[in-house]
């Protein structure tokens, strides 16, 4: 099989620690959420944002999920839990089969059914996202819940390429600018914690900012998640229990140990 | 050995007991057995009792390697696995195709929220899905457990309180009688009843039309006389298993899950000599059980009827996952998990309600605890306003507040042991000084619990102004009151952004033990003279001349109460009350001596949360302050935390009850409130 690790029940996150140690590591994400382990935090530095729509590139089936790959130019993130400046390199997304699931962090046990992943990368100590990525400051990704709701206008430019990367490796150029920032639900605090790539190689190099406010995209939308494959053209289905579609693509929660979440009210 | 520090005599006791082995017990006093599982695990201690719930909390601590090493069998049954295991009787010839068929069925059980005939088929019977949803969240959990068996079953008997609130309880029993029908008596659907218990849901099963009953093994064993099979005839019954096929009563039962036996708990160091340790408490339990010592059964948790069993040695994780207990303890309604979040304004604070979740949580008291810390008082009654937090306990004088200014309701009070819910605000003072009267206060030094306060600052302030040493105009009073008195220390009168403010935190030390002046006249543990033991701490040593506190605060810390240096060698005879009407009093007459008496604290939450919710809350405090007041040796919810006192609720208090209505003592006070809030 050309996948070496998956979601499937021979692939699946259980397995994935073979091939990638760090994935049995002590600082892993996703986590359960639980109120009953949260410390708030007041900090006087606000969390900020800024991206440049022009620079959203394209989007790609990894074989995983979709995934948007961002110039990063002139967007910034900063403040909240973070010493000096991030930038956005990518943004992703997971999602279950049906709306119940897919989300990889859980709020109290809660699942929502999707949850976006905008990756960014240290640029005040590091010279690239791979270098970043090897430190545990590197990297710091927002993730955001989706639930089924109303359709989500700026999600659409992304949907509307979808069916052009039904197969695994295909890209399409989004063609409009499209603003990351719009995903990024308003007036609502988030959590913090230090964590791990939720893919392999599983790297603990991520500081998590997961906001508590979901945002709402359509049934529809999430339907269009539901339609990618993942294995190319060329290749033969794998017959997992998915028929080759990527229907669910979270990995499970992991123990948080003697981590902290602490959590902010913008 | 850890053992709760109450029990540090006996243990003293035990250890000086000779017996054949000649290793020696060292007793390590602890605050309570949550306690000692830190200490175990940090090697402060070697080992200690723990139960089942126990050991969760350990499995549950990060980066622990505790080892269970022995266990505490019964001499009736010193081979069985387990404690005891529960099991679902039927009779034999009942047509059920899996266990999806015990829909409809009639169903007979020990007792409302016991283990074997209530939680253990609820979370089994969750798990595969056999039964309803529990997460509704109009209602209660326990009303939505019995909801659930209600629409699962035609008829059953649940005996018991059903509500801890007599008029819920009735209102429940009404709407889902269907559960005390098969019951001896269905109209009181509680103990005693012929049907209920382990063996009463046996006869429930045999006699009075029951299909399937919930119970322990060696009940069942009982009842049908084995392996002499003089009474019932097991012929025609068996064991139902959860995987729906069924087990004659003769052969091996099938259990739905057991019950772990209580044990001894070490860690990983003490496993290599553990032989040696093990020889040491079956020594001391012959010697023990043969002269009655009443330190067998306090410490050791032994007794005439049970006997110390050696076990491979096994994690607690494994221990309770082998008798499948692990989910049974875990057992909720969600998701969503619902969590009463407690807003707290200090880190020991935060630590303790971090603590209580985890004990609270291990005892089957749900929802759980979750905790939130804010910096003040007042940004907590915030956040609960906000519903970014749920409850927190506050003095009388903040009660009010939060009344007016936040919406927030009170909902349990605290108790004082013979007092009930209210206390009297006094004024300490040296015996030997030369105060005589309220009025020749003017120019001393004073000490306050903290801004807004009852003792510390409502009560003098409403004694001045009615003594007219302070008129009635004077406004703003913390003014006038940094004009009366020479220095004060009134925590938390930083927040006034006034010059003369600083006079009122001149005598406030910070945190004295850690020598950080930085928190000085915080409102909270940071200053050490803050609180009723800080207001006292600052008569004592902080040049204060008089302390405004309550009634038990010197009883409290003196005579040896407080082992903390500041208060070891205090005396309580070193000090007198002032009475507001001239003369002083030895501080046990404070009911002739006190400005004024006050209504208890009281946990406060937000009055636009449904009323299902407020209930839920009320009763999850309830149970929490029950549980902990019967058994302050596994949390010690009232009492000191990490040597700081006054975290989540008074020391003090002995107990919550519910509140609905203003009492006597209310309306008397509102007039001292109204007094004193009546400046602006």
């Amino acid at each position: 099989m050309s996948i070496d690790w998956g979601y499937s029940q021979y692939n699946g996150p259980e397995t994935w620690a073979k091939c990638y140690p760090e994935a049995a590591g002590d600082r892993q994400s996703p986590v359960d959420i639980q109120q009953v382990c949260i410390k708030s935090f007041n900090t006087n530095r606000k969390l900020t944002w800024r991206y440049v729509p022009e620079n959203t590139e394209d989007v790609t089936n990894t074989g995983y999920c979709w995934k948007v790959h961002v110039n990063g130019k002139g967007s910034e993130l900063c403040g909240g839990p973070l010493e000096g400046k991030y930038i956005l390199e990518q943004f992703h997304c997971h999602w279950g089969e049906t709306n119940d699931q897919g989300s990889e962090h859980t709020v109290n046990g809660q699942k929502f059914a999707g949850e976006l992943h905008l990756v960014h990368w240290n640029t005040t100590k590091y010279h690239s996202f791979c270098e970043a990525a090897k430190h545990p400051d590197g990297l710091c990704v927002i993730g955001v819940f989706l639930k089924a709701g109303k359709r989500h206008p700026e999600l659409d430019k992304i949907t509307a390429q979808l069916p052009r990367v039904e197969y695994k490796g295909q890209r399409a150029k989004i063609g409009v600018p499209l603003n990351p920032g719009l995903f990024i639900p308003e007036e609502s605090g988030y959590y913090t914690y230090q964590g791990s790539l939720t893919t392999p190689p599983c790297s603990e190099c991520v500081i998590w900012i997961v906001f508590k406010e979901p945002i709402e995209v359509s049934h529809e939308q999430l339907m269009a998640f539901r339609n990618l494959k993942c294995y190319c053209e060329e290749e033969k289905c794998p017959c997992d229990e998915f028929q080759g579609f990527v229907k669910n693509n979270f990995r499970p929660t992991l123990p948080l140990g003697k981590r902290e979440i602490r959590e902010c009210r913008q | 050995m850890c053992v709760p520090e109450h029990l540090l005599d006996l243990c003293q006791q035990m250890s000086a007991q000779e017996t054949k082995s000649s290793a020696k017990i060292i007793c390590i006093p602890a605050r309570d057995r949550f306690e000692c599982i830190e200490k175990i695990k940090q090697r402060v201690a070697d080992f200690g009792t723990v139960d089942p719930e126990d050991m969760y909390i350990a499995a549950k601590t990060p980066e622990q390697d505790f080892a269970v090493f022995e266990e505490i069998r019964t001499r009736e049954e010193p081979e069985a696995e387990f404690r005891y295991e529960a099991v679902a009787v039927i009779h034999k010839d009942l047509d059920i195709k899996g266990i999806e068929g015990l829909k409809g069925l009639n169903s007979c059980h020990t007792g409302v929220g016991r283990n074997v005939g209530y939680k253990i088929p609820l979370t089994k019977l969750k798990q595969k899905g056999i039964i309803g949803p529990l997460n509704d969240p109009e209602l209660s959990p326990r009303e939505n457990e019995l909801k659930a068996f209600s629409t699962l079953f035609s008829k059953a008997c649940i005996v018991g309180k059903w509500s801890p609130d007599p008029k819920i309880n009735l209102e429940w029993k009404k709407k889902y009688s269907n559960l005390c029908a098969l019951c001896e008596k269905p109209e009181t659907c509680d103990y005693p009843d012929n049907f209920s218990g382990y063996d009463g849901a046996l006869r429930c099963l045999a006699h009075n039309g029951g299909q399937v009953a919930w119970t322990k093994v060696i009940y069942v064993r009982k009842f049908f006389g084995l392996p002499d099979g003089i009474k019932e005839n097991p012929e025609k019954f068996a064991y139902l298993c959860p995987d729906g096929t069924k087990v004659p009563i003769t052969g091996t039962p099938c259990r739905w899950a057991a019950r772990p036996w209580q044990g001894y708990m070490a860690n990983a160091d003490v496993v290599k000599t553990v032989d040696e340790l093990r020889r040491k408490i079956e020594n001391l339990d012959s010697v023990g059980t043969k002269n009655h010592a009443p330190w067998l059964e306090k410490v050791l948790e032994l007794n005439d009827k049970t006997v110390p069993k050696e076990n491979k040695i096994i994690s607690p994780g494994d221990y309770l996952d082998k008798a499948n207990y692990t989910d049974v303890i875990e057992r909720d309604y969600g998701p969503p998990f619902k969590t009463v979040r407690f807003c707290v304004t200090s880190h020991d604070e935060y630590l303790k309600c971090q603590a209580l979740s985890q004990a609270a949580f291990s005892r089957d008291i749900r929802p759980r605890f979750g905790c939130v810390e804010e910096k003040t008082v007042e940004s907590c009654m915030k956040s609960i306003r906000d519903n970014l937090a749920d409850i927190i306990s506050l003095d009388y004088g903040q009660v009010d507040k939060a009344r007016r200014e936040y919406n927030l309701v009170p909902i349990v009070a605290e108790q004082y042991g013979s007092l009930g819910g209210a206390y009297y605000a006094v004024a300490v003072v040296k015996k030997g000084s030369k105060f005589a009267s309220f009025a020749d206060l003017k120019g001393a030094k004073s000490c306050h619990t903290g801004l807004g306060r009852t003792a510390g600052y409502h009560a003098p302030l409403y004694t001045l102004i009615r003594l007219n040493l302070v008129p009635k105009n004077a406004c703003p009073y913390p003014k006038a009151l940094s004009e009366f008195f020479k220095a004060s220390c009134l925590p938390g009168a930083r927040e006034i952004k006034e010059g003369y403010a600083e006079h009122l935190c001149e005598l406030c030390g910070g945190d004295i033990d850690k020598r950080d002046v930085t928190t000085k006249c915080n409102h909270d543990s940071s200053e050490s003279y803050s609180g009723y033991t800080g207001a006292f701490r600052c008569l004592v040593e902080g040049g204060g001349d008089v302390a405004f506190v309550k009634h038990v605060t010197v009883p409290g810390n003196t005579d040896g109460h407080n082992r903390d240096k500041w208060a070891e060698h205090l005396k309580s005879g070193d000090y007198e009350l002032l009475c507001p009407d001239g003369g002083r009093k030895p501080v046990d007459q404070y009911e002739q001596c006190h400005l004024a008496h006050a209504p208890p604290h009281m946990v406060v939450t937000s009055h636009s949360k449904r009323n299902s919710e407020i209930d839920e809350i009320r009763n999850l405090l309830i149970s929490t302050s029950k549980q902990y007041t019967e058994r302050p040796d596994l949390f010690k919810l009232f009492g000191s935390f990490n040597g700081k006192k006054d975290l989540l609720f008074k020391d003090s208090a002995t107990g919550l009850k519910s509140v609905s209505q203003e009492s006597e003592i209310e309306k008397e006070y509102s007039k001292v409130l109204a007094l004193v809030n009546g400046c602006a």
